[in-house]
């Protein structure tokens, strides 16, 4: 390995430390996965967003030409209805800004059609501004919260 | 020679067999109380179990990291190093690149029927994957030839780096906005989310997977440990094969030359 090359003019005759200076390669590359890391938390720190807010998505809305984007908020309640050619249409909100969004596509298991007054329902819906306003929606997220709580069937009489 | 010490295990083969039973049981517990005792989420239903697993998993992965990182630090003191620590920390990082990918697996599962994906591309879930190769980059420069000195300085030093990645998935969820949910337990309010029988069975998780993750450790050291006696063993053959029974014999052998040795000699 080391004898191979014809009498190498600059290069010293490294037999011994060889194996440690590769490990000060190797050590250097982890150094800079290390430094990459590092850079990740504090470069990406509050620009890593999954979705947009109501309000940041109106706000963005004349500047963004009509690129896809991740909407995020709770449903308002008893908003949920069904158009007749198949899609559905519900409002979102953030408590600022609300959207009427239209839904075509597959519909999640957990997403609710009676979502009452006070009851928080927080859906990501993954779509493009569509005509006079409303979010045209292909893929709803149910971004569900941190809780959990047994079913209360035993309080409905 | 520490071979023999090392060879019984971290625990001694009865607390060892003893803490095979006692992770059996509490798994068995745990299935108990996930699938049967512990009620539907009012929700999620049937499909926050997967929680009772995903989570203690997840906590499991944080813990080995953590002990491969305490390993790593009593291996590059010079005071306290010792093949020892270079074998803890490699047997727990092994045991926690599989907790890692079961955590990653488990919460797929439970995403598609919650969220409606099986993946998001969100800060969480992407830490987490980089968590599973960052160790798993960890596991595969053990295997690079050198001396015992030189890689077990290099794992313990990428061992360290590693790391860096565990607060990050941790925080991940408070700092940057995610599909994943915040933390339920210990959450930057520290108040739990989660009461009565479910928040039992979740701790019961936690402590199956930390006794498995405890009996997993000390199985996977032992192996580490009989491996490396077994390359000495061979080496030892090796040259003894070669120079013939003289003085050069095996027993002043020192772990840096056989090590060193290692890369060259095929026996």
């Amino acid at each position: 390995m080391t004898a191979t090359a014809p009498a190498p003019p600059a290069d010293p005759p490294a037999g011994a430390p060889r194996p440690r200076r590769r490990a000060r390669y190797v050590v250097a590359a982890l150094l800079c996965v290390g430094a990459i890391v590092a850079l990740l938390v504090v470069g990406l720190r509050g620009n890593v967003v999954y979705f947009r807010t109501v309000s940041e998505a109106v706000a963005a809305r004349p500047t963004d030409g009509g690129q896809r984007f991740r909407l995020g908020g709770d449903v308002v309640a008893s908003s949920v209805s069904e158009l007749p050619d198949g899609s559905m249409r519900f409002r979102v909100t953030d408590g600022r800004a609300t959207v009427t969004v239209v839904h075509r596509g597959e519909e999640p298991a957990l997403f609710r059609h009676d979502v009452g007054e006070g009851q928080a329902v927080p859906v990501v819906c993954e779509g493009r501004w569509g005509s006079r306003g409303t979010f045209a929606s292909d893929r709803i997220l149910i971004n569900h919260g941190n809780e959990y709580e047994p079913e209360r069937k035993n309080f409905e009489s | 020679m520490t071979g023999g010490a090392r060879r019984a295990g971290l625990l001694g083969p009865r607390v060892s067999a003893t803490t095979g039973v006692a992770t059996a049981a509490a798994l068995v517990a745990l299935v108990v109380f996930g699938l049967a005792i512990a009620p539907p989420d009012e929700i999620q239903g049937d499909a926050q179990r997967i929680m009772y697993l995903h989570v203690p998993a997840a906590w499991a992965a944080y813990l080995a990291f953590g002990i491969t990182t305490l390993a790593s630090i009593l291996y590059l003191w010079p005071r306290t190093r010792s093949i020892v620590w270079d074998l803890v920390a490699g047997a727990s990082a092994e045991v926690g690149v599989v907790f890692t990918g079961l955590t990653l697996a488990l919460g797929s599962l439970w995403a598609r029927p919650v969220w409606g994906i099986w993946w998001a591309w969100d800060a969480r879930l992407v830490t987490t994957a980089v968590l599973f190769f960052l160790y798993l980059g960890y596991l595969s420069l053990r295997r690079l030839p050198g001396t015992a000195e030189s890689r077990g300085k290099r794992a313990a030093i990428a061992a360290l780096i590693a790391f860096i990645d565990v607060p990050v998935v941790h925080f991940s969820v408070n700092w940057w906005r995610t599909l994943h949910q915040q933390a339920t337990v210990f959450n930057p309010e520290l108040d739990p989310q989660i009461h009565g029988v479910m928040a039992f069975t979740l701790w019961l998780g936690v402590l199956a997977f930390t006794l498995t993750y405890v009996y997993l450790l000390d199985r996977r050291y032992r192996l580490l440990a009989l491996d490396e006696d077994r390359e000495e063993r061979e080496l030892e053959a090796a040259i003894r094969a070669r120079v013939g029974p003289g003085p050069a014999g095996g027993a002043g052998t020192t772990a840096g030359t056989t090590a060193g040795a290692r890369a060259g000699v095929t026996p």
